[in-house]
């Protein structure tokens, strides 16, 4: 079903299947760049059963969804608001688009236009806040067209491969946001 | 080689293991104050606390922390007549990339006041020194201008400025977070002895 709230130019977002969803997510996960990108943890192989217990335990805390092309209806990666903090009405965002070919081409910032327009106008977030990883720099433009601001960055927080990034903070406000669409 | 530092105490305090039993009522009496509820869990909202809920919090924390070996917490104590006056905390830290969240907390304003920078010593120490972290970070802001100048007195620096995360006496703050490094850390400790 289409909800307009959740269709953008490119995709739109649907809920999760926590069927066929956690294979495609075995898939992504078995190209280690994109667990970096998306990531401060260790890339790890995770096991399906046990990917499945976490979703089915932490689902009801989080918005989690499928970023479905509108082309073709094919399932390209996720997105999902977590970490809520009711008192100030913030909520943490993450995306990742596992399929390498949708990489740079507009989709992720589209899938984030849309979880803002979902975070602000159906959850009354007042606050949507991100972290990337200063060698992600693609991430950080398509956060940039989005609206993000840069808000700081703890130095060096990131090592990999013996090199230390930078762990950046970006954010945006309901009325940062609300004045972009008057625009 | 020998090693001179000790950790655990400084002139006037020192650190005890935390004890749930006897610690988690003076805990809940702090947490009266709204700036102690993300001591216990970041996503709180800022309430007086039972005993109970904080006991339960803090036996889960020490219990998860010790399998993970990535969480650490001290009772700080008065060294002359071992009152309970606080917490150092190190809810999570990161080990493959060597870095730590980390709290430091007196619950009586005055005891803050006198006792803070040096307690705030005690952690920087421990986890620059002992744990061997590449840095330490920590959450203050504008709603406690004490706390932020301590850790700036510290040699701590404003890396990212969260705005409007804070909610406070009726309005939204900047959740600012402070980090020191510890090649900084050397730095500064050495210009303050000098």
């Amino acid at each position: 079903m289409n909800n307009p709230v959740l269709t953008g130019q490119l995709v739109r977002l649907i809920a999760l299947d926590l069927e066929d969803d956690l294979k495609l997510f075995e898939e992504w996960n078995a190209d280690s760049e994109y667990q970096r990108l998306a990531d401060a943890g260790a890339a790890n192989r995770y096991n399906v059963k046990l990917t499945k217990e976490f979703f089915e335990k932490e689902i009801g805390g989080m918005h989690a969804f499928a970023i479905q092309t509108l082309g073709d209806d094919r399932k390209i990666g996720m997105i999902n608001l977590a970490g809520f903090n009711w008192h100030v009405r913030s909520a943490w965002v993450g995306i990742g688009i596992g399929v390498r070919e949708f990489w740079g081409k507009g989709y992720g910032t589209d899938a984030m236009k849309i979880i803002l327009r979902f975070g602000f106008t159906q959850l009354n977030l007042n606050r949507i806040q991100l972290d990337v990883f200063s060698f992600n720099q693609r991430g950080m433009k398509s956060y940039e067209k989005a609206g993000f601001k840069h808000e700081g960055q703890l130095h060096g927080n990131l090592l990999k491969a013996g090199v230390r990034y930078d762990e950046v903070f970006m954010g945006i406000l309901r009325r940062e946001w609300e004045a972009l669409q008057a625009a | 080689m020998t090693f001179t530092t000790q950790l655990f105490q400084s002139e006037n305090l020192i650190l005890q293991a935390y004890d749930p039993e006897k610690d988690a009522a003076a805990e809940a009496a702090f947490s009266y104050d709204p700036n102690y509820a993300n001591l216990i869990d970041w996503e709180i909202v800022p309430h007086p606390l039972t005993v109970f809920e904080v006991k339960k919090m803090r036996e889960e924390q020490l219990k998860k922390g010790s399998e993970k070996d990535n969480f650490f917490l001290f009772g700080i104590h008065n060294k002359s007549d071992g009152l309970f006056l606080g917490i150092i905390t190190f809810p999570e830290i990161f080990w493959f990339n060597r870095y730590s969240f980390f709290k430091v907390y007196l619950g009586e304003p005055d005891m803050r006041q006198v006792h803070y920078a040096e307690a705030l010593k005690l952690a920087l120490v421990y986890g620059l020194e002992e744990l061997g972290l590449y840095s330490l970070y920590t959450s203050s802001g504008e709603y406690e201008p004490e706390v932020k100048q301590a850790l700036e007195a510290a040699g701590f620096k404003e890396a990212a400025r969260q705005r409007e995360n804070v909610f406070r006496d009726g309005r939204l703050w900047d959740r600012v977070f402070m980090e020191l490094l510890q090649e900084d850390w050397k730095v500064h400790s050495v210009e303050v002895q000098s």
